[in-house]
């Protein structure tokens, strides 16, 4: 039963019951009183591992992503012929991250994670100059702090566009939650809905989370790569939600710009 | 990552015939771009399994059994039953070299499903808690590639929704006098009942971006040509349940960006650089957010008609059944369901 | 000699292709490949509580390594054996990403070979020191105790990994506050206590910091042998904190483990063998038991270790 290949605790063990942390509702409003359309501070550094071929470390506030990037090169996969390259993305989110500690080992998040980062990044990347090789891209989640995935799609390009990968574009990420004033399940009317941009952790465990969308937009090429909604919505909100995402994702390409220029 | 295991590898000659044919709004096999074909609906077919439904779309053929069971509900939402999706690939049916890529594929069709039915809260799991924090239902939700003819995420939607219908859970009797309050199955199956309303939930409908149109309800030779493709899940009161983007199986070709290339190139500053030869790519794979307005408005449309037609199908299916308390039940719907949107349709988008 | 080559080849290329004719090409000069004099170590630098969601956290960092390890607290009935000690349980985790290897030598979510003997030595060093005294870790004796999981993340690679990982445990064991826990008897569960506003948090008392400082030996280069007995390449070189292309072709990559100023908790030797090979004859020298292997390898090795001692006590604010 016990993992050989970690050391296990020799007693069963489970995390101490009690949350300090207090979700936030649609009543108290974002934490820290913050502007619904307002992303978190963004830390973006490049080249924070100098053995790969580009890296990236990005920080939003207690989200912290690490991304390198190996490549191009000869994939250690089995492949079916491509006349293109590919991408290989894998995800690890670190025991400490969440709230309780994660059992090491693939976990099914990660897998989900990471097979999204790659449709996120497909568009952006152009294949067609490395045929037959592979770009390898490492991502490690050290903390959650809410909005993983697009934190992890936008250090990921950072660290493409730094290793110096042919790219079409950026792809960058942004999410939405959207807060009912009461629960959807009392089949109140959604007017009272309100979006809320780059969610942190107590946002996102929100009673009062109605849905949530995410989208990948490039910026230049004018197109979406990755778009996910939850919950249930009329098209008209689920649109306003998606624009939303667009406008979220317009302000965080230019912060990452400049810090790609910065660095450069 | 698209479900590149299932597709067929294709030529360019056979993909250039592909998507000249659907630019000029005719497919290979003689549909229209918003034709879907017709959908075999059979309920009830697995007597293990609580409820059970296949369907057939050409050769598309996914068989789905849901299975119910009384289990602990998980420690984040103690208060809430747990409902498992799981999608999986005959071997016959995947020409992957290597069998892991044909388990992440299924795997990406099983987070679509849970995503339709489950993270969409269109199932009311409190109701499928009987004591918070120790006894809860729990459903199993498999499907079953038995084939593919294109089209899997949609048709598994369809056949998980019609194995809802099909789904009877024993009633039990939750004796809470006792400590720990304990919980009795009531053994008599006629009082069985359906713990979920299935006029709620939705269905969904993709729409895949060959070179510059959209089409339902492709083959696996278009699905291979697409360049992604936009699923929708909405109920028949048009509630949107999940929209996402999926790859498709061009997304890795480039030919596919060249093929599309041909218009006047939108982002000025893309392979403009001095010295660079002018690649004009116009779509890398991604899709422009006026046409993802668009297709949302669309699909929803679309989605919502098929979830009634798939409402009135599965009653004849029931009466059908207490007439002949047999176990073949089944409908056929759809004939050519969707095709009068094509007008609406080709006014919008515009090309 | 085997170190001319064709002017094609840059140096960069023959880090590549001949690593260890590149480090020999340079040790002619008494230089590394980093500039670094042979007995040199590279800064270490520690930060505390770098990762909000871990009870306890350090980023360590020694050249191109970078380790992040993160403590989080778990409760558990304890053995019956030990009553009132709770447990540290480390675990490295070698990310795939931390070099050009790394995510080749294991599959995603399995620890490479080389991960599981630093865990295990990690876990071997911090219960032999007595860093932590485990009674600290008490909730009630014999029915709740706290399970400290320490997981050591490498986020990039480049040598001296032991050194970075147990300078990040001993930090994030340092910056630990310990969740305020109560155990009601009379119902056997224990329950989280918000802290009161403006206390300061419990904190673990470290009775020892181990630390340590890896060194490699090169063999002497054969065909170097008839060269001057003064040439630097006639008799094994000792690297002090040796980065992973050092690594890759010493013979033996060893670490000295020390407590305080002359306490000595160790010594190791991995990847490859002193034993055998170039070094033989150094080896032979060396006592049977103990550490007359530390003064054999030099006086540097112990500069070393009290140097970056200084620096690691300064940086965990214990003077």
């Amino acid at each position: 039963m016990a993992d050989k290949r970690r050391i296990c605790a020799p007693i069963d063990t489970v995390p101490p019951v009690g949350n300090p942390r207090q979700p936030c509702t649609a009543a108290s409003g974002r934490l820290g009183g913050r502007d619904a359309m307002a992303v978190r501070p963004i830390f973006l550094e490049t080249d924070v591992n100098p053995q790969a071929t580009g890296s990236s470390l990005l920080e939003m506030n207690g989200t912290k992503v690490i991304c390198s990037v190996y490549g191009p090169r000869q994939s250690h996969r089995r492949q079916p012929f491509r006349d293109t390259g590919v991408i290989d993305v894998e995800v690890l989110t670190s025991p400490f991250a969440g709230t309780h500690r994660l059992a090491p080992g693939k976990n099914a998040q990660d897998g989900e994670l990471a097979a999204l980062v790659e449709q996120a990044l497909l568009p952006s990347l152009r294949l067609d100059t490395f045929p037959k090789l592979s770009v390898d891209i490492y991502i490690v989640i050290l903390e959650n702090g809410g909005s993983v995935l697009p934190a992890a799609i936008n250090c990921a390009t950072a660290a493409l566009a730094s290793a110096g990968i042919p790219m079409n574009d950026l792809a960058i990420a942004c999410n939405t939650v959207s807060i009912a004033a009461s629960a959807p399940a009392s089949g109140a009317d959604q007017s009272q809905q309100s979006l809320w941009i780059d969610p942190c952790l107590e946002e996102e465990a929100s009673p009062d989370l109605a849905g949530s969308m995410l989208v990948t937009y490039m910026p230049t090429l004018n197109e979406t790569s990755l778009m996910i909604s939850t919950g249930s919505a009329p098209p008209t909100q689920v649109t306003e939600a998606f624009h939303t995402c667009l406008a979220g994702c317009l302000s965080l390409h230019k912060t990452i710009v400049e810090c790609l220029t910065r660095d450069a | 990552m698209s479900n590149t295991s299932l597709l067929p590898l294709l030529s360019s000659s056979e993909r250039q015939f592909i998507l000249q044919g659907v630019a000029s709004g005719v497919r290979s096999d003689g549909r229209g771009r918003l034709d879907a074909r017709d959908i075999i609906l059979e309920t009830g077919l697995l007597p293990q399994a609580n409820g059970s439904a296949r369907v057939i779309i050409g050769n598309t053929d996914i068989l789905v059994g849901i299975k119910a069971d009384l289990g602990l509900p998980s420690q984040q939402n103690p208060d809430q039953g747990r409902i498992h999706c799981n999608v999986e690939c005959t071997a016959t049916v995947t020409n992957a070299v290597d069998s892991r890529d044909a388990d992440s594929d299924a795997e990406t069709l099983g987070h679509v499903i849970t995503r339709i039915f489950v993270n969409s809260g269109c199932i009311d799991l409190k109701k499928l808690c009987l004591i918070p924090g120790s006894v809860c239902w729990n459903f199993y939700i498999d499907a079953m590639i038995l084939g593919f003819d294109g089209n899997a995420a949609d048709a598994i939607a369809q056949a998980v929704r019609a194995a809802f219908s099909d789904l009877r859970i024993p009633r039990v009797v939750i004796d809470t006098g006792s400590t720990p309050p304990t919980v009795e199955i009531d053994e008599d199956l006629r009082r069985a009942f359906c713990p979920v309303d299935v006029a709620a939930l939705p269905l969904s409908m993709t729409m895949w971006k060959v070179g510059m149109s959209f089409l339902v309800d492709p083959t696996p030779a278009e699905e291979a040509c697409a360049s992604g493709a936009l699923l929708v899940a909405a109920t028949a009161t048009g509630r949107v349940c999940l929209v996402q983007t999926l790859a498709g199986g061009a997304a890795q070709y480039s030919e596919s960006a060249q093929a599309t290339a041909l218009p006047v190139p939108r982002g000025e500053s893309t392979g403009a650089q001095a010295g660079a030869p002018p690649v004009a790519v116009v779509s890398a794979g991604g899709m422009n957010p006026h046409s993802i307005v668009d297709m949302l408005s669309t699909a929803t449309e679309i989605a919502q008609s098929v979830a009634r037609k798939q409402d009135e199908a599965l009653r004849r299916v029931a009466e059908a059944s207490t007439r002949s308390h047999g176990a073949g039940k089944s409908a056929h719907f759809v004939d050519q369901s969707v095709g009068f949107f094509a007008d609406s349709f080709a006014a919008t988008s515009g090309n | 000699m085997s170190l001319s080559y064709n002017e094609d080849v840059t140096p960069e290329l023959l880090r590549v292709i001949h690593p260890q004719d590149y480090i020999s090409a340079l040790a002619l000069h008494n230089v590394r490949g980093d500039g670094r004099q042979f007995d040199a170590m590279r800064p270490l630098e520690l930060a505390l509580g770098t990762v909000s969601s871990a009870e306890g956290s350090a980023t360590a960092r020694i050249g191109n390594t970078t380790v992040v390890a993160g403590a989080k607290v778990e409760i558990g009935a304890p053995l019956a054996s030990a009553p009132g000690h709770g447990f540290v349980i480390p675990n490295v985790i070698i990310t795939g990403g931390s070099s050009s290897e790394a995510g080749r030598l294991a599959p995603s979510g399995l620890p490479s070979d080389q991960a599981q003997v630093l865990s295990k030595r990690l876990a071997d060093y911090l219960l032999q020191s007595g860093c932590v005294d485990m009674s600290q870790l008490c909730v009630h004796e014999g029915q709740c105790v706290m399970v400290v999981y320490l997981d050591i993340v490498c986020v990039a690679y480049d040598g001296g990994l032991l050194d970075a990982a147990l300078a990040a445990a001993v930090g994030a064991l340092r910056d630990l506050a310990l969740p305020n826990i109560t155990f009601d008897t009379s119902t056997g569960t224990a329950s989280l206590q918000a802290a009161p506003a403006g206390a300061q948090p419990r904190r673990l008392t470290l009775r020892s910091v181990p630390m340590s400082l890896s060194f490699g030996m090169v063999p002497a280069s054969a065909s170097l042998a008839g060269q001057a007995t003064d040439s630097p390449l006639a008799r094994p070189l000792l690297l002090v904190d040796p980065t992973a292309d050092e690594e890759v072709v010493s013979t033996g990559v060893g670490s000295v483990l020390s407590l305080g100023s002359d306490r000595w908790l160790g010594f190791t030797l991995a990847a490859g063998t002193v034993v055998g090979g170039a070094t033989s004859a150094a080896v032979r020298q060396v006592e049977p038991r103990g550490f007359g292997l530390l003064s054999l390898l030099n006086d540097a090795v112990c500069a070393g270790v009290a140097a970056r001692r200084a620096a690691l006590l300064k940086q965990l604010s214990i003077v």
